[in-house]
Order: C-alpha cells, then structure tokens, then sequence
C-alpha cells in the first residue's frame, strides 16, 4: 500500500480516530433490534393493518 | 492549541471542511441533534410530497402509507450512514469512498449536489410563492407585481440563508433550538385549523383525485413516494451526525425526528389537498382566517424552509471541499456556500417554475432511483465486506495504490451494482410516468431496487475486487 504525505495535522487527527477509547459509544445488538423494529417490522405491520381496514 | 494538542485551525478544517471530527470537538449532542433534525425534517416539501399521495389514496390509507414509507426509507438511510460517519467523524461523500473509490465519488458528490440544490431550489421558491400569493391576497400588491414579489421574496430567503450558514454548525445548532421549536407549534396548528374548519369526516370521506382502480397498486405508490423521498435525507445525514458524539445519541433522533417528521407533516399536504383540492396551507389557510393566519403561515414557511434549507446548504458545501480545486485556502467558506447557493438564486430569479408540476415528480423519481442503490450498495459494504472498520488515511489518499483507488480512483462494482439497481427502479416502476410491472404493487420499487444493489455490489466484490487484492478488503 502506497503512503502519500498528508497534512501532519490531519494525520494527528486521524490517529485519534483510529484509538478505539477516543471513539463514541458505538450501536450494540438491541439498537439495531430497535431500530429494526420501528424501521421494517412496524412499517410492515402498518401496510398490513392498513389494507384490512 | 486545543485539547490533544490539535491546532484550532485543523479543528476548523475538520468542522467546515473533510477532514475527520474528534468527538471532543463534537457539540451537537442528541438534543442538539434532535433540534437540527426536527429544523431539517420539517419544511413545505412536506406538502408537496402529500399532494401527490393525495392523488391516489384516501386520508386512512394514506397516513399509513407515508408513516410506514417514511420509517422504512429512513432505516435504510440510517444503516447506510450513521454508523460510519460518526465512528470516524466523516461526512456522506468521505464515507462513499471506500465503495466508490477516491474519484468514484464525485459521482456522490454530484448527487449531494444536485439533491440539495433541487430541494433547497422548491423550498426557497416555495417561499418566495407564498410571500407573492399572501400579499396579493392581503391587498398589498397588484397582481401584476406578483413575480416581481414572489422573486424578491425567494432572494431574501436565499440572502438570508447565506448569512446564517457564515456562522458555521455551532451557530446552525444554536438557531435549530429555535426553529424546531416555533414549526412544530406552527404546524401542529396548522393541522389542528385544518381540522377544525374541514372536519374529520370530511377529510376521511374525500375520495383521491386520480385513483388508478387498482388499490393495491395505489396504496404501493402512496408508500413508494414517500420511501422515494425520503430517501433524499441521504446526502444529509453524514454531514449532520458526524458532529454528535456518538452513533447512539445519533439514531433515534435522526430516524424519529427527520424521518417520520417528513412522513407526518406530509399528512398535512394529504389532508389538506384531499378535502380543499389545495396542498399548500397559504391558499386555504387564509380563506379561514385571513390576513392574520396568511402571516402566521408566511412564519412557518419561512422557518422551516430556510432551517432545512441552511441544513441541506452546510452539508452540500462540506461534500463540495471535496473536490479538489476548492480545497484551496483561498477558497474560503463563505465562496463555498455562495457556490451552492448561487445557482438556487439564479434558478429563483429566472426559471422559478423550473421545479413545478412535471418536473416536481421527475425530481422525486431521480431521488429513489440514484439514492436506493447508493444506500444498499454502502450497507453491504460497511457491515457485511468491511466488517465496520475503514482505512481512515484511506479516505483522504488519492493517488495510485492508496486503499481506495482502485481502478483509476474508481470502483467499478458500485457503479454496476448502482445501474443494476437503476434498471430494476425502471423494470417495476417508470421513474416519473408511473408505469408498472405487475410484479410492483406487491414489492414496490425502491426497496428491490436497494436490494438488487446490494446483492451485485456484494457478489461482483467477493468474485473479483477482494480476489484483485485492491479496495482494501483484504485487511479487514
């Protein structure tokens, strides 16, 4: 892999990024559950309920 | 110097520029998130987009249609940006560049742009309509002047814009507190006259204008018009949730207060055109109250359009430092925001029906047909082939043999698997003449269409740019 010179701040910065205790709490299995849910299973349901009505 | 020993200058060139936000320097947080969401989320495209569901669907199936459109869209939406931009602080065009590679994703920034520009051009000029329409209703103006006001109305709004954009994301949270705040009351009350003055039964009694016979196929297209549109929060999202610290303060407020805001202040547009023929609250809402409510409705076009439009503006101007010639210091970031303004200005002031009747539908059609593909290519890419980890120096390489170079900067997988998806949108459903295949009012288009580009992107990876040993694959 070729290495280009960057901006010596921006390589700082991308160092710190790649700390993984610099980085913010990441999603865990229940928010993706959650976000399943409310995102495909709700809407699915929804259609369904709607077309009986 | 700041913490960690960053110059403030890089912290400047990270906020308004490319480069990667620390989540110390990120100052949104979930409530400031929420604000800027609700500020984006809620503007008069909104009626726009329940007018044209109006055409096919009652009130009953309507609202369950756009509700449930709006989720799904913005679930996709979500998966495909969140995760990245706020692990590593980047915005939508940096993280399309592990799929498209370091020049594939002028293609991205190209459709960030014209996105934007197309949205922030109906919503200004939008505006711009309303203040001609009101004050010629109100008597203040001949009709003859009404161009000429309904121009200078969408320029103010343009200048405006501007000047608030200056001031960079801090300031854009600061405001968003305010605007979220002010349409959400204007337009609960908006609905809640809408109501009052028509009735529920009426309202749920109105038959849609254009109805196709089928109602399955009916109903799909109410859900497909709204998983189209919103969509289009795509080029949006990146720029706007690297600045909240972490992906679980990010989520829920983006998918609840951008997504499902689009879905149910469209409802307004449905109820509204359903039972007065008119989508737009300026033209029905003054015949209630006059002169008094056509004010308070200038007030809440004015706040929700600009906030989205200052919103969509940042995002546009960040993906545009991409480019190469702008990344120059001369180049500061008031001409940036003047370059993505400029040509809506220009549109306002000399085709202002430019994004009207036809051309309106044809504008939602371009949003499903190129976002689909473009986020189900990013989710298979981030979880399934990278296994959410990116080559950070990656992203801001570009020269041969870099990690996301390629084939001469370009992946050409992302731009298959994105015709793949482009042809499948087409096979189900023409994008603006609404034609159909059979097979459309039981699986709609987008989502196939999001599939379908997935699926391609994921197979012709594995069968040839992992084996290449190129796109950076092979570390993770």
């Amino acid at each position: 892999m070729v290495r280009e010179n960057l901006d010596p701040e921006l390589v700082k910065r991308i160092e710190l990024v790649e700390d993984p205790t610099y980085e913010g709490e990441s999603l865990n299995s229940k928010d993706y559950w959650g976000l399943i849910i409310v995102g495909l299973i709700i809407p699915f349901l929804l259609m369904l309920w709607g077309w009986t009505l | 110097m700041s913490d960690n020993g960053i110059e403030s200058s890089a912290m400047h060139e990270a906020i308004e520029g490319t480069w990667p936000i620390l989540p110390g320097e990120r100052t949104w947080g979930a409530w400031g998130l929420t604000a800027v969401a609700i500020s984006a989320g809620v503007a008069a495209w909104s009626y726009i987009i329940g007018e044209y569901v109006s055409y096919y669907l009652d009130a009953k199936m309507g609202t369950i249609a756009m509700i449930a459109g709006s989720l799904v869209a913005m679930f996709f939406v979500v998966m495909a940006t969140i995760p990245g931009s706020v692990k590593y602080g980047i915005d939508t065009i940096t993280s399309s560049k592990p799929q498209f590679g370091t020049r594939g994703s002028y293609f991205t920034i190209f459709i960030q742009y014209a996105s934007i520009a197309g949205w922030n051009c109906m919503l200004l000029i939008l505006l711009g309509t309303a203040t001609g329409s009101i004050a010629l209703k109100a008597g203040w103006i001949a009709e003859s002047s009404v161009p000429v006001v309904s121009g200078l109305g969408s320029l103010s709004a343009i200048v405006i814009s501007w000047l608030l954009l200056r001031q960079g994301a801090k300031a854009i949270r600061d405001y968003s507190y305010f605007i979220a705040i002010i349409v959400t009351v204007l337009s609960l009350f908006i609905l809640y006259k809408l109501v009052a003055s028509k009735g529920l039964e009426a309202i749920f009694a109105a038959k849609p204008a254009y109805a196709s016979g089928d109602l399955l196929w009916d109903y799909t297209i109410g859900f497909e018009i709204l998983v189209a549109s919103v969509l289009s929060w795509w080029p949006y999202m990146g720029g706007i949730v690297r600045m909240v610290p972490s992906a679980r303060q990010a989520v829920w407020p983006a998918m609840l207060c951008m997504g499902l805001p689009t879905g149910i202040i469209s409802l307004i547009g449905l109820y509204a055109s359903l039972a007065t023929g008119e989508s737009d609250p300026t033209a029905w809402l003054m015949q209630i109250g006059g002169i008094k409510y056509g004010i308070i409705t200038l007030l809440f076009l004015a706040l929700a359009n600009i906030g989205t439009a200052v919103v969509g503006a940042y995002v546009a101007a960040i993906g545009l430092k991409q480019i190469p010639v702008l990344q120059k210091k001369s180049i500061t970031w008031n001409w940036i925001t003047l370059i993505v303004l400029a040509p809506v200005a220009i549109i306002a002031v000399f085709f202002p029906t430019f994004l009207s009747g036809e051309n309106s539908g044809r504008f939602f059609a371009f949003l499903g047909v190129v976002f689909a593909p473009v986020c189900g290519i990013q989710i298979v890419d981030y979880f399934y082939l990278r296994k959410q980890k990116l080559n950070t120096r990656g992203l801001y390489e570009s020269k041969s043999g870099s990690a996301y170079y390629f084939w001469g900067g370009i992946n050409p997988v992302a731009f298959i698997a994105v015709i793949a998806g482009f042809f499948t949108y087409k096979s189900l459903l023409h994008p603006y003449l609404y034609t159909s295949s059979a097979l459309f009012k039981y699986i709609s288009a987008s989502v196939p269409a999001l599939v379908v580009s997935a699926v391609i992107y994921y197979v012709l990876t594995k069968l040839f740019i992992v084996k290449s040993k190129i796109g950076d694959y092979n570390n993770n």
